[in-house]
């Protein structure tokens, strides 16, 4: 059967090492550049037009703008609208980085932990650091929430603070792991098809079934893409939200 | 355009009605309701338990790393671990009660 981690493997199109690291372009990054050059010829395209009444094209742009705006407000009040072009360009990244994965053949972007673990931490840097600017160290009242008892304080403090940094764990894993696991799943099944085609006649049949099944997968698959881009969109919000309002959570 | 322009208070009753219709649509933006009168939709069971599984995995991930930290820094092998696998452990629950509450409350 073929092996089902094979996918998510590195390959250098272009090998490059300066100072001993690795700095090749690699087919994550060509994915990566797709994603982009996808997402900004979308966004240039569809709104190009920039009609009263919108064509299809620009009703999707339109969408995908009036849904994260939703988001943001909802989530984190008017003034989260600053960090709007940081959370849409997250959403649409992912979306699109989830979404050519799709295509088969095509590599998964966020099926790497260190990719979303780079997106994460962004999300929580911005975080820190936002949250310093604005407050200063009012901003560490976060660790501390009021009404507490004195006696149990310090243990809150720390599980805080450890909570605190479980956040861009908990994003990235969260990703990753739903990504990596469902394309696992697809690949799996699919070396099932081969495997008993591969048995005669009989085998031919029975063959349909994981075909039925992948078929499933595939737009369970396509849901969970879409899902999860939303998820990370939703919890960057909740995040920025303790940057801007630290203390009420 | 045909000559004809409707008269002045006419157009004056258009442009009120359409001021308050865009003042609807304002507060609409201020809460965060999407305009056509959805809300955020509530996220399905699965979701939710990706959401919850990695909110407790994360904590206990998190305690280890510091452990291991503080062990590998401080020299207090392996007391350091322990402690903060355990606190990791706490911080996993803790991170699941505050989701909990966060999705009772909606959203």
């Amino acid at each position: 059967m073929a092996d089902p981690i094979k996918q998510f493997e590195l390959v250098h199109l272009v090998p490059l090492k300066i100072g001993g690291a690795d700095f090749g372009f690699t087919n994550s990054s060509l994915h990566m550049f797709i994603a982009v050059g996808v997402t900004a010829a979308f966004l240039l395209l569809s709104t190009s037009g920039r009609r009263l009444v919108p064509t299809r094209m620009q009703s999707m742009a339109e969408l995908a703008y009036e849904f994260v705006a939703g988001t943001v407000r909802q989530t984190t009040g008017k003034e989260g609208m600053k960090f709007f072009p940081l959370v849409f360009s997250l959403f649409m990244f992912v979306l699109f980085g989830n979404l050519i994965g799709m295509i088969p053949g095509a590599f998964t972007v966020t099926s790497h932990i260190i990719v979303t673990a780079a997106l994460a931490m962004l999300v929580i840097t911005t975080v820190i650091v936002y949250g310093i600017m604005k407050h200063g160290t009012h901003w560490f009242a976060l660790f501390a929430p009021s009404g507490l008892p004195k006696a149990i304080l310090p243990v809150i403090v720390v599980i805080e603070v450890i909570s605190f940094l479980s956040r861009p764990i908990s994003l990235s894993l969260r990703l990753f792991g739903n990504m990596t696991a469902g394309h696992i799943a697809l690949k799996v099944f699919a070396g099932f098809v081969t495997a008993m085609a591969g048995a005669g006649v009989l085998g031919m049949m029975g063959a349909t079934l994981p075909v039925l099944m992948i078929t499933a997968l595939t737009a369970l698959e396509l849901l969970v893409a879409v899902l999860q881009a939303y998820v990370f969109t939703i919890l960057t919000c909740i995040y920025l939200n303790d940057a801007l309002h630290p203390g009420h959570h | 355009m045909t000559g004809q322009s409707p008269p002045e208070s006419d157009l004056d009753a258009r442009r009120r009605a359409l001021e308050s219709k865009l003042a609807e649509l304002d507060r609409d933006r201020s809460t965060g309701a999407v305009p056509d009168g959805r809300t955020a939709e509530e996220p399905s069971g699965l979701v939710k338990l990706f959401r919850f599984s990695a909110d407790f995995v994360s904590g206990v991930i998190a305690g280890a790393m510091i452990g291991w930290l503080v062990d590998r820094f401080a020299g207090t092998r392996p007391w350091g671990l322990i402690v903060f696998l355990l606190l990791g452990f706490a911080t996993g629950i803790y991170n699941l009660v505050k989701s909990a509450q966060r999705a009772q409350r909606g959203g």
